[in-house]
């Protein structure tokens, strides 16, 4: 695999970076100091935006949409994050609407990144120690790429359920139609089932006994053969005779209203043109055509005519003879449809007259029908234009047909009344109708009894499965990520002894909790009391390194060779010798990698650099500082530039009011440095903020309080008699101060070299790491492990506050 | 490998080995992991019901 490093990075248009900011790095780390709200953060979201199309802290606790917030507002539609590969310089840019196109031989890293889980930022850290042991797991789990794991483990848990709720509604329906089959049969026991049904077939004299429950379909065919008799097809003769002399009114009423139409139209036809003329239409609309209406000629003779009254008068030709054949159009159409409607209802004449057939009672209306019938057909035939239009179809004759009907029909009707009343189904045939009745009730039942009995067999057998594939796929999940859990815990062991030396703080633990779906318990041993859960008795900074501990142990497994390494304000809570410790971790187990750290804090920032220099990795970093951020120009960011350095190019410069400021500055910084390095007692603050004053006292006491060596104490006691001879020079230049004038670049320097002269003394002479401070072992030390001559002083034990 | 990828590894291995599994149903579900499509309850259940046919 080609190990991915940036060259550079270019950010235009993003988050809290209205124009193009350009991060050549080179392939080197970048650390980035910059106080809160100058664009670090959208630096991180840019990186994170690039690999994986995402702003996640956007997306928690009510998540926001990503293309209105992660444009900038300034300028949203130029947003792009382009990203140059180090060494081979390959160029890839995501914007909002494209993706970054990614070389083949960088593919598989590009997928790793798309997680976006070599970011951390604090919050990550917090929602990973106070979260719920289900919230910690699906976070492990999505760095160990197993969070679709969970999801497939609850959809065949889900699964599983679903069979089960299968069968059970299989083993109800069973239940319920076992139970409709005994009401039925009058029966308790369904055992008895084929002797009730063997007797109920008894009893009516049949010869039909069942030897099993299969054969009762055959039964009931059987049972119906025997129930048809002649009286069920004169019934149904007498119901077809009144549903069609109830027809009748209503078709010869559709017949006289399309005649009645048809008959209008014929009359507009008859009032108007010559039938002959329509075929004038089409030269009419010629002779249009070829007028000119600027030509006084006729384009035929040559006449002299009057164009514009010729072609009005066309035009009315036209319209009257096209009016004309839409009638005529519209005619035809009625007469189709009423053609239609007579052979409708001649059917239906046809069909009373078989009906009546049955019945010798209702002979004597048969002929008149059928010269009804006959007299139809005649109509029918003359339903046509020709034959309309020249009266050979008399609408008075077809309406004396209808009075006719009319007539006739209440005589058909009330006869056929009488023989309703005399037809009757015989006791017999009543009683066997009833038997036909319960078989064929039963036997549906049974049929849909046997649908799920065999619907349960499989769903049994689907269950038996679905347990099967849960089972082993939950257990192996377990085991497996238990595996990764326990590789995981050794490295956040590993780690947090790093951070922790000598603390009592040990036997981390990451389990699977087996009794909880997909949920992560974290225990520890603290101060001797073993299984507790971390939050119970560690401070907020021993939760904050363990958070980081166990993001760098799943990091390391899981992204085993990804180079990049992301770190947004992780130390927030920890105090000065445990991020001493951070930076060894960070440059001692990864220093592999290509880092990119932001920090608001000065003296965080400070000991990144120091630890560049320990682990010799000055020359793989950039460090910068962001001076300032404005909406209009975003971060303006330089390269950092140490501030001794700083001090000493402005007293070369004769500025006295520069040096003195930073010198202000430096002596803030070291001061609260020692406080931090030595646990110097400061006197409480109500704001929480501390001024020079109030820290040059205990953090000289302090040191004077732990060494034993007499002559460091002495340089100590001397520098500092140095600082406070000067330290007034300082003051005087940092406030609007009116006695400013008077002070000189010469007094500047003493004051500035008085702290460079202490800030000495805190460094090793060898390597100049910073000196750490001991407590258990009663040392102040060079905090360089590999220093080969490295400083150190004991120290008094110290006095029980 | 990843943890994900050894779990299933694993998991068709034991299914495999199971007499009571059909091949059908591991076929269906081996298809559909290698498809990506195996992350709700009615692919599971066609999986599972794919040996239905067969056994009946």
């Amino acid at each position: 695999m080609i190990l991915l490093k940036i060259n550079s990075i270019e950010i235009n248009a993003f988050r809290g970076i209205p124009r193009k900011l350009d991060l050549d790095l080179k392939g080197k780390s970048l650390l980035l100091l910059g106080e809160n709200g100058t664009g670090k953060s959208s630096i991180i979201d840019a990186v994170e935006f690039f690999f994986t199309g995402k702003i996640s802290h956007l997306q928690q606790r009510g998540p926001l949409a990503l293309k209105d917030h992660g444009p900038n507002a300034k300028n949203p539609e130029n947003a792009r994050v382009t990203l140059f590969t180090y060494p081979d310089n390959h160029t890839s840019s995501r914007t909002f609407n494209s993706y970054p196109n990614i070389p083949e031989s960088l593919q598989e890293e590009f997928n790793l990144a798309a997680k976006g889980n070599f970011i951390l930022r604090r919050s990550q850290i917090l929602d990973l120690i106070n979260a719920t042991s289900s919230e910690r797991y699906k976070f492990i789990s999505h760095i160990i790429g197993a969070d679709e794991l969970e999801k497939i483990d609850t959809v065949m848990y889900q699964a599983q359920k679903s069979l089960i709720e299968e069968v059970s509604k299989n083993e109800s329906n069973i239940q319920k139609i076992t139970e409709e089959i005994n009401a039925i049969l009058e029966i308790q026991d369904f055992n008895d089932v084929l002797p009730t049904i063997n007797q109920l077939i008894e009893k009516e004299g049949l010869i039909l006994l069942l030897d099993s429950i299969k054969e009762l379909d055959e039964c009931v065919n059987k049972v119906n053969e025997m129930t048809k008799t002649s009286d069920s097809e004169l019934i149904s003769a007498l119901n077809t005779i009144f549903g069609i002399i109830k027809k009748i009114p209503l078709d010869l009423d559709e017949i006289n209203q399309e005649l009645s139409e048809a008959e209008n139209y014929k009359k507009m036809i008859l009032e108007s043109h010559d039938l002959s003329e329509l075929s004038l239409i089409k030269i009419l609309k010629n002779s249009l055509e070829i007028i000119d209406k600027d030509s006084d000629k006729c384009p035929l003779c040559e006449n002299k005519v009057d164009s514009d009254n010729l072609i009005k008068s066309i035009n009315q030709r036209l319209d009257s003879l096209e009016s004309l054949k839409e009638n005529k159009d519209k005619l035809k159409l009625s007469l189709n449809i009423a053609k239609d409607n007579f052979h409708s209802f001649n059917k239906d004449l046809i069909d009373l007259s078989l009906q009546i057939n049955y019945f010798e009672e209702l002979e004597e209306f048969k002929d008149n029908i059928n010269t009804h019938i006959k007299s139809l057909n005649d109509f029918e035939k003359l339903t046509n234009f020709d034959s309309f239009l020249q009266d050979e179809f008399s609408i008075d004759d077809f309406n004396r047909l209808g009075t006719q009907l009319k007539e006739l029909l209440p005589d058909i009707e009330k006869c056929s009344e009488e023989l309703k009343g005399s037809i009757k189904p015989s006791k017999k045939d009543e009683r066997l109708k009833v038997l036909h009745d319960i078989l064929f009730d039963i036997d549906e039942k049974m049929k849909k009894l046997d649908e799920y009995e065999q619907s349960l067999r499989i769903a049994q057998k689907n269950q038996h499965i679905s347990e099967i594939i849960y089972k082993e796929f939950s257990d192996i999940k377990k085991r497996k990520i238990q595996e990764v859990y326990d590789n995981v815990q050794e490295s956040v062991e590993y780690y947090y002894d790093i951070l922790h030396p000598k603390e009592a703080y040990r036997d981390i633990k990451i389990g699977i909790d087996p009794k909880k779906k997909g949920s992560t318990d974290l225990r520890m041993t603290i101060f001797g009391k073993e299984d507790k859960d971390p939050r119970s008795l560690s401070s907020e900074g021993h939760l904050d390194s363990l958070g980081l501990c166990i993001f760098l142990a799943l990091f390391k497994k899981a992204y085993k060779d990804f180079p990049l390494l992301v770190l947004d304000d992780v130390v927030t809570t920890m105090d000065a010798r445990h991020r001493e410790n951070v930076c060894q971790l960070l440059f001692q187990e990864f220093s592999d990698k290509q880092f990119i750290i932001t920090t608001h804090d000065g003296i965080w920032f400070e000991q990144l650099r120091a630890a560049q220099r320990v682990h010799d990795l000055g020359n793989h970093f950039k460090n910068c500082t962001i001076v300032r951020w404005d909406e209009d120009n975003g971060p303006d960011m330089r390269p950092y530039k140490v501030r001794w350095e700083k001090i000493e190019e402005s007293i070369e410069n004769g500025d006295k009011y520069c040096a003195g400021n930073e010198g202000r500055r430096y002596l803030e910084w070291l001061l609260k440095d020692i406080c931090n390095r030595t646990m110097a007692k400061i006197p409480s603050s109500y704001s929480g903020k501390y001024m020079v004053g109030d820290l040059i006292e205990p953090a000289q006491s302090r040191l004077l309080e732990l060494l034993i060596d007499e002559e460091y104490k002495e340089s100590i006691e001397n520098s500092f008699d140095k600082l406070d001879k000067t330290r007034m020079m300082g003051n005087l230049l940092s406030h609007d101060n009116a006695m400013e004038g008077t002070v000189s670049i010469d007094e500047v320097e003493r004051f500035c070299r008085s702290i460079h002269e202490i800030h000495e003394l805190m460094l090793c002479p060898n390597c100049k790491a910073p000196l750490g401070y001991y407590r258990d072992l009663r040392i102040m030390r060079c905090s360089n492990e590999k220093c080969v001559d490295p400083l150190e002083l004991k120290t008094k034990k110290p006095k029980k506050s | 490998m990843g943890v994900e990828e050894e779990i299933f590894k694993e998991f068709f291995q034991k299914l495999e080995e199971n007499e009571e599994i059909p091949k059908a149903v591991l076929d269906d579900l081996k298809t559909r992991y290698e498809m990506g499509n195996i992350d709700n309850k009615a692919k599971i259940l066609r999986s599972i019901r794919a040996g239905d046919s067969i056994e009946d």
